[in-house]
């Protein structure tokens, strides 16, 4: 078919410039709004959502394709072409609306996300978005030839969105995995990347739906056979998906941590590891590391010579300080240095009973009193029993908080002794002028 | 009329609308569809219910579109009207069906499921005078996927113009739904947007 008649025939030449202005300004309103800027992965990522936009837009074209050759019963005609040549060639519109509407979204989106040192968006997931789109546009296609345009067309619009949009909101919450509904929160965070089951599972499932649409463009017998086989090639592909992704962590994200070997080290006392995207602020961040240590060195909290920034850096001799953003705030960075240095981990013999770990009600004082030593007034805690509490431990000399934290550091670290009360200790007891 | 009920492929429809309601009586136990928020409302369960409701109204479109209109317009029976008594038996049936369960107690939902269908056949019948009636159907599930995504405030309460998705009980969505039919019923889509008619 020439071209200008193409155009003519086609939803897509009305539908694209639509659906290009409605990406960018839902894009803009609703997903740039909420998104850290400099982080590259986390941004590609967020465009997961814009899927629920540009999905059903190139089903429902692609559906008013297959209702064209459906109208002109393409596979009854003399064809001296392949039949899976029309129907590929057919798709070509559905693929132009999804190309348009992605472009629009990542224009409105990724431009916000430059400025990070790593300095590109994460091309597999951009892929992974195109294949699905694809994936979708070949169902469309195949409805459009097997029912009615009145029907196939709405049934298209309505039940594509269904299916990109519902799965992340079932439980267990790997079925959103399957068709990458949960990109979107695979990597918000700098110590996330996306995980390959994330991304190969729409891949299996796509190919499992283009399967089915080259099954009914081929099939020369009876229609209800090739519906039962187009079935057959989306179940498979759904449960090869389900396979990849149903041993994932349950209650995890669409990512995998990333590897602690992308931070660099550099400094003394502390010396401070950070991720690439934090590096322009180095500085700023070391200043506000080095304040907090310094402060909790002043009421008796030892702080590592080492402090990393991820939260899975396990590695001995470190303080793990979860600064997950490119540029954390100064109360951000007290807060967290505070919380992971008094931090004590359940001890074995309390596993299963809270009820052993005797000294457990008193963390959530050591925290707040760790965050007044640090010097955020707005502690953050909701538990103003804690706060209270930390309020008069902190009136006392400081040789006393010292002794207070210690003890009640020991009492944390076994299942034997109960909380210590603050009044417990003395001047002189502890000994030394505040 | 027998030529008329083959031409609209009749039977299919009331077969799929007593599909589509006993579906969505058996189907209450099943947990609402959730919606995502597209523009910064909470997120809606949407019952089964309300989706189905299109169904019914995707095949009567279709019955319509199957014949050729220009041709059906120098008709010398009023297939018109007969258009119309199919769709006013459709949904009194509905609703006689939600009086049944509802005074049965059976289903909470009962009444959105006629006023439902009311209102999406009414904004088909309204879209019909545009687009014709193949590309009809578009329209009501256009408005209820607009519904279901951005009707919603931010504290969960359910916008006034996304009647489809209101309790079943509030009267002005039935109101809206019952003008919306009768709308689509008299073709005011016709007399408001003939001239624009692009199928």
């Amino acid at each position: 078919m020439r071209r200008p008649a193409r155009l003519r025939v086609s939803a897509a030449a009305c539908l694209a410039p639509l659906l290009a202005a409605w990406c960018y300004v839902y894009a803009r309103e609703n997903v740039l709004t909420f998104l850290v800027r400099g982080d590259w992965p986390a941004a590609t990522g967020a465009l997961a959502v814009m899927l629920c936009c540009t999905v059903p837009a190139t089903a429902t074209v692609a559906a008013w394709e297959g209702g064209r050759h459906r109208a002109i019963a393409a596979t009854l005609a003399a064809a001296a072409r392949h039949p899976l040549v029309p129907a590929a060639r057919a798709l070509v519109p559905a693929g132009v609306v999804a190309a348009v509407g992605m472009a629009a979204s990542c224009a409105a989106v990724l431009p916000a996300a430059a400025g990070g040192p790593l300095g590109a968006p994460v091309f597999e997931l951009i892929g992974v978005y195109a294949v699905i789109d694809v994936g979708y546009a070949a169902v469309g296609y195949t409805l459009g030839r097997l029912v009615p345009v009145a029907i196939s067309l709405p049934a298209a619009l309505l039940g594509s969105f269904w299916c990109v949009g519902f799965p992340r909101a079932f439980s267990p919450m790997w079925i959103g995995d399957i068709d990458g509904g949960r990109l979107e929160d695979c990597c918000s965070t700098l110590d996330r990347l996306p995980a390959p089951r994330a991304l190969i599972a729409p891949l299996l499932v796509a190919a499992g739906m283009v399967a089915a649409g080259a099954v009914v463009a081929m099939w020369r017998g009876r229609r209800s056979w090739s519906v039962a086989a187009a079935t057959g090639c989306v179940a498979l592909g759904v449960v090869l998906a389900a396979g990849a992704v149903r041993d994932a962590d349950p209650l995890g994200d669409a990512g995998v941590a990333r590897p602690v070997s992308a931070m660099t080290c550099a400094g003394t006392r502390p010396t401070l590891c950070l991720w690439p995207e934090q590096e322009p602020r180095r500085q700023s961040i070391l200043a506000s590391v080095r304040t907090a240590s310094e402060r909790l060195r002043l009421v008796g909290v030892s702080v590592p010579a080492t402090v990393s920034v991820s939260p899975d850096d396990h590695r001995p001799g470190r303080l793990d300080v979860p600064l997950l953003y490119p540029d954390p705030s100064r109360a951000d960075i007290l807060t967290a240095v505070a919380d992971a240095a008094v931090t004590v981990h359940e001890p074995a013999c309390a596993a299963g009973d809270p009820h052993a770990w005797k000294a457990g009600p008193v963390i959530g004082t050591v925290q707040a009193w760790a965050h007044l030593a640090v010097g955020v007034t707005d502690t953050g805690s909701t538990w103003r029993q804690a706060v209270t509490a930390a309020r008069q431990v902190r009136d006392r000399p400081l040789a006393v908080q010292a002794a207070w934290y210690r003890a009640n550091t020991a009492a944390l670290r076994g299942c034997t002794a109960g909380p210590q009360p603050v009044g417990a200790f003395t001047q002189a007891s502890s000994g030394g002028p505040r | 009329m027998r030529w008329w009920a083959r031409a609209r492929a009749l039977r299919l429809s009331p077969a799929v609308f007593v599909a589509v309601q006993l579906g969505a009586v058996l189907g209450t136990g099943l947990p609402d569809l959730p919606f995502p928020a597209l523009l910064g409302g909470s997120s809606l369960g949407v019952p089964l219910t309300f989706v189905l409701a299109l169904v019914p109204v995707w095949t009567l479109m279709h019955g319509r579109a199957r014949v050729d209109a220009r041709q059906e317009a120098v008709a010398v029976r009023p297939v018109g009207h007969y258009d119309r008594l199919v769709q006013v038996v459709l949904v009194a049936c509905a609703a006689a069906a939600a009086a049944v369960l509802h005074g049965a107690g059976a289903w909470q939902l009962a009444w959105a499921f006629p006023r439902d269908f009311a209102g999406y056949l009414g904004i088909a019948g309204l879209a019909s005078a545009v687009t014709g009636a193949r590309y009809a159907a578009v329209a009501p599930t256009l408005f209820m996927m607009l519904a279901a995504t951005t009707g919603s405030a931010p504290d969960g309460r359910i916008h006034r113009w996304a009647w489809c998705l209101a309790s079943p009980g509030d009267p002005l969505a039935a109101g809206v739904a019952l003008a919306l039919f009768v709308a689509g019923l008299a073709g005011v889509g016709g007399l408001v947007f003939g001239r624009l008619r692009v199928g």
